[in-house]
């Protein structure tokens, strides 16, 4: 294995532990409220989505040193759609703020993820692949554990 | 032509090492504030750290959900304000009653009789939350903080 690949591994398992070790103590430390951690997960996945999608598919230019500053502000877009969302098509009894801040925790983690599985800007395959995986079972499982 | 006394341009990567620190330190601030809110949050719903002398005017339960589970509950006090309590806390008082408590103390007077707060489940799980996250969020922030050291180093 080269040097790169051993690398991208580290990231890998670094970015996939901090999920891990977060949405187990939701898991476990707020079980009477799986909203809680459904929020969180939902939150997450949906940001590593978008943002990694973003994160692919930007130009040259926009790599290097912009790329820091472009996933931050995708994330607090993502931040912003979530705050209308949770506003708007998901507001049954009222705005909970605690709901906006899991899925909103969820999102900074996700784009603290990015800078750290992707920090030039280059998104390797076998990290795109994991992404794509942990960003669709993220979001199943958080709208999963959200309205079950 | 540069001169000889100009200082060299700054190279790309320095420069890319800040923005991604920047923006590194940008994202852990806000999961920070996003665990601070909740911890504000759930513990106000507590009652604990909330300072009361006023009458319960008013009490409004609406489901969300799983009614019975996260329903939002809210008083309206004599006072005018119009707070979230959890659960367990709305059981302590009726429409009318007269709340009084200081900020930060665990009993609630209800008509001048002493009654314990009792512990909210939201509360404790976001309190232990709190250092798992806190981690993650810390070794993250390390990494993309280090990765681009070791960038500038290669050459």
């Amino acid at each position: 294995m080269t040097d790169d690949r051993r690398a991208e591994a580290r990231r890998i398992l670094l970015v996939g532990g901090a999920l891990g070790v977060v949405a187990l103590a939701y898991l476990l430390a707020l079980r009477h409220r799986t909203d809680y951690p459904g929020h969180f997960l939902a939150g997450y996945g949906a940001t590593l989505g978008a943002v990694g999608l973003l994160a692919l598919t930007l130009p040259e230019r926009a790599r290097g040193a912009a790329f820091g500053p472009v996933v931050a502000a995708a994330t607090l877009l993502c931040v912003a759609g979530g705050a209308g969302l949770e506003g708007s098509v998901f507001r049954l009894a009222r705005f909970d703020p605690v709901d906006f801040f899991n899925q909103s925790l969820g999102a900074a983690l996700a784009g603290l993820s990015v800078l750290v599985a992707a920090p030039t800007g280059r998104v390797p395959p076998a990290t795109a692949a994991f992404g794509s995986l942990v960003s669709v079972a993220a979001t199943a499982a958080g709208f999963f554990l959200a309205f079950r | 032509m540069p001169s000889a006394d100009a200082p060299p341009p700054a190279s790309p990567a320095p420069r890319a090492q800040r923005t991604t620190r920047a923006a590194a330190a940008g994202l852990a601030a806000l999961a920070l504030a996003c665990v601070l809110g909740n911890l504000r949050v759930t513990s106000a719903r507590t009652l604990v750290p909330l300072a009361l002398a006023t009458t319960l005017d008013a009490k409004e339960r609406r489901t969300e959900k799983h009614p019975g589970l996260d329903d939002a509950i809210s008083w309206t006090l004599g006072d005018g304000r119009r707070i979230e309590v959890d659960a367990p806390v709305d059981e302590l008082a009726g429409r009318g009653a007269r709340l009084e408590k200081a900020a930060g103390e665990r009993t609630l007077r209800v008509d001048g009789r002493a009654v314990e707060l009792p512990v909210c489940d939201d509360e404790v799980g976001m309190r232990r939350i709190v250092a798992p996250t806190l981690l993650a969020v810390a070794s993250l922030l390390a990494v993309a903080w280090a990765t681009r050291r070791r960038d500038r180093a290669a050459p």
